[in-house]
């Protein structure tokens, strides 16, 4: 019987962890299956994110020509680096669940991915309202001039 | 007096293995504080996201008042050359809005489990955050096959 056997059974409680190896996370087998399905589901989240932003920017190449280079190969680079952020880190909590020793180095590293993409995806959400909110004044301080 | 569970929790040593009391799962998970740094910066980005994709959420919903209020935007003549397209941008718009919301909500709530199982050591508190992250993560993954299927349209029309 391997380590991960020991450390949970199926819907039961996981062992007290006080003599488990170090770096080894006490995660019952319900919850190993909740690890893989994130790592499924990001992997998939990260695929459709990269396949819709290569369709959407041939769109955008077709439609606006040599116009739209920047603009798409800017999107398209944000797009490809978000995705790669939550490809590794579904590759890194697939990890916690199919090895024993270092569990908890893996589950960290997967986090660190993941406050990666959120940092991301927080700091163009500021970006884009801020541009919206200076577009708005511009548009309101145009209208008033006039 | 009421905790706040978004505070840092108290210093331990990175390899003292201590039993929580009362720990319903029964197993602990001890991180170094480096650990615990990177996973407090993670809830506070998701919290951060929540919080920017209400406002997004809310700005959309104004957006779309102000559309439906316009007369001028219901103009027949106007829309006519996008009529084809109507349903699949409503369903896009519906889909965003029920990522923006209901998918934030359980951000939200995935970053509240994932600090307090880390906090605490609790691992199975921490797996019901990878739960809610699921939930959210399916709820993106549903978002972009809508968007995927919008892209497509538009290449396969234009075609």
């Amino acid at each position: 019987m391997s380590t991960r056997d020991q450390v949970g059974s199926p819907g039961g409680a996981p062992s007290t962890g006080i003599d488990a190896p170090k770096g080894h996370v006490p995660f019952s087998r319900e919850d190993q299956e909740t690890l893989r399905s994130v790592a499924v589901w990001a992997t998939a989240v990260g695929v459709l994110s990269i396949a819709s932003g290569l369709v959407g920017a041939g769109i955008s190449f077709v439609q606006e020509g040599i116009s739209g280079v920047v603009s798409t190969t800017v999107s398209l680079a944000v797009t490809a680096l978000l995705s790669v952020f939550l490809l590794t880190a579904a590759a890194s909590l697939r990890k916690v669940t199919a090895t024993d020793a270092a569990d908890k180095l893996y589950l960290v590293d997967g986090l660190r991915k993941l406050r990666n993409y959120f940092m991301t995806t927080g700091i163009l959400f500021i970006v884009a309202f801020s541009l919206a909110v200076l577009v708005v004044l511009f548009v309101l301080t145009c209208g008033m001039l006039r | 007096m009421s905790e706040n569970p978004y505070a840092p929790p108290p210093q331990r040593h990175d390899d003292a293995v201590v039993p929580l009391a009362g720990g319903a799962d029964g197993g602990v998970l001890q991180l170094a504080d480096g650990d615990w740094t990177t996973i407090y910066s993670l809830t506070r980005w998701m919290r951060i996201v929540f919080g920017l994709q209400i406002a997004g959420a809310i700005l959309i919903a104004l957006v779309l008042a102000a559309t439906f209020t316009s007369t001028s935007i219901f103009d027949a003549a106007a829309l006519a050359p996008y009529k084809h397209m109507l349903p699949l941008v409503m369903a896009l718009v519906l889909v965003m809005v029920a990522y923006l919301v209901v998918g934030s909500i359980f951000l939200r709530r995935s970053a509240k489990q994932l600090h307090q199982g880390t906090a605490d050591g609790r691992p199975r508190l921490l797996a019901a955050g990878f739960r809610s992250l699921r939930v959210y993560l399916v709820i993106y993954a549903l978002y972009e096959v809508t968007n995927l299927a919008s892209n497509l349209y538009r290449a396969f029309t234009r075609s």
